[in-house]
């Protein structure tokens, strides 16, 4: 209890540099461990101080390219009912809205199969693994600028969509696979990889040129 | 802002004045009862943190506010909504808290994967300025009214991607109050039991002197 107190003192003292500093230090741990999902370095802990600062700042990124999209020029146009600026502002909002309560609804589906989660900790996880997505949302829509309509250039979209989409489900299915039961592993893998699947299929048509 | 920041605060503090006025009179009280007219900031013990807390939330309103006027781009004005507000729960959640009122709230997660709130509170409160615990009290009970307020409207007009944003922005703002109060009730049940064992000490020995 003494040991608690001494903490508790610490931390409502201490100066607001420090808070901030061990804020982000802890959001580089936790994106350095999404990158590299084999590396052991401390996971545990990692995971434990779950943020949903990085998730949000990941959500907002991908929801910013993607609601940018030059797919926006397909619907656009005079007599177009919709304007290319609602168009964006549906897309950025669907996002949103798709990556926040996709990962509750993945993270109930965790719970409810026994898993020993957090819920918080989960969403937490899931937010930073969208972050390869990000990166091939981000080759996708240079390609797609470039305006090149060849089927090279069609594979290289979906090249780097599947490859962001393997890389966050491994990293995602990883953390999920120690804190679900084995058994029920497959059912908890699933809807990991429908969200990101759902993810990537966004990415895909709004960087169509 | 900062303008506008200064007006909320004087208009903040007006009313909690008119309303907690007289309650607070003993003295001792670091912080002393502010003049009409007079700045609160000068009777703070932390002014910045104070311009904090009252900073974020204000800019996030008037952003929500003008947006229409501010930028023809939803996204755009989205985006800084969501960015204020999250600046704003994350600094009353670590830096307003402590520093106005002492107070602090937390999740833990333990090893075996069960999640606990843990309530932290300051024990000696003579640190804790008057003005600062009144103004931080009513803001954080103010703004999810607030949001809530246009979140209704939003809802009635049926403006689907602001109305997005007031529901981001009340659960932010009343995910806060409500770790807040949940750490002063904390707070007081610790200064309760504190009291009735000091009161208890005292009786024995006031016993003990009359009859030593």
């Amino acid at each position: 209890m003494s040991n608690m107190s001494e903490r508790m003192e610490t931390t409502l003292d201490e100066p607001v540099s420090v808070t901030l500093k061990r804020e982000l230090r802890n959001i580089g741990d936790k994106m350095y461990k999404v990158v590299l999902p084999n590396s052991k370095l401390n996971s545990a802990n990692e995971l434990r101080n779950w943020d949903l600062w990085g998730p949000l700042i990941i959500c907002l990124v991908l929801a910013i390219m993607l609601s940018s999209g030059s797919a926006s020029g397909q619907y656009g146009g005079k007599g177009s009912k919709h304007s290319a600026a609602d168009q964006n502002a549906v897309v950025f909002a669907s996002v949103f809205v798709i990556v926040w309560f996709g990962a509750a609804v993945v993270t109930v589906n965790a719970v409810l199969l026994k898993g020993s989660v957090s819920f918080f900790q989960s969403i937490c996880v899931l937010g930073y693994c969208i972050f390869p997505l990000t990166l091939s949302a981000l080759v996708c829509l240079g390609v797609g600028w470039s305006g090149c309509r060849s089927t090279l250039c069609l594979m290289v979209r979906l090249a780097s969509v599947g490859v962001g989409l393997l890389w966050s489900t491994r990293a995602s299915i990883g953390f999920l696979a120690e804190v679900v039961p084995p058994k029920r592993s497959a059912l908890a893998a699933y809807p990991v990889v429908l969200f990101y699947a759902s993810i990537a299929w966004i990415i895909v048509i709004r960087s169509s040129p | 802002i900062i303008a506008m920041a200064a007006v909320f605060s004087e208009v903040a503090s007006a009313v909690g004045a008119a309303a907690f006025g007289g309650a607070n009179q003993q003295g001792g009280q670091p912080g002393e009862q502010p003049q009409p007219g007079e700045s609160i900031f000068k009777s703070s013990n932390h002014p910045t943190a104070l311009m904090f807390h009252l900073g974020f939330k204000t800019a996030a309103l008037v952003v929500y506010i003008l947006g229409g006027l501010i930028s023809s781009s939803f996204v755009f004005s989205f985006v800084i909504v969501t960015l204020l507000l999250a600046f704003d729960f994350w600094t009353v959640k670590n830096v307003t808290g402590r520093l106005l009122v002492g107070l602090r709230w937390w999740n833990e997660v333990n090893e075996d994967g069960t999640n606990e709130w843990r309530f932290e509170s300051r024990e000696d409160t003579s640190r804790i300025a008057d003005i600062d615990s009144r103004v931080f009290w009513l803001t954080l009970w103010v703004t999810p009214l607030i949001w809530t307020l246009f979140m209704v409207s939003t809802l009635l007009s049926f403006n689907w991607g602001w109305l997005l944003c007031t529901v981001v922005a009340n659960v932010l703002s009343a995910a806060n109050l409500y770790g807040y109060v949940r750490c002063s009730r904390a707070a007081k049940d610790k200064v309760g039991s504190l009291a009735t064992s000091v009161a208890a000490g005292m009786f024995t020995q006031g016993l003990s002197s009359r009859f030593g």
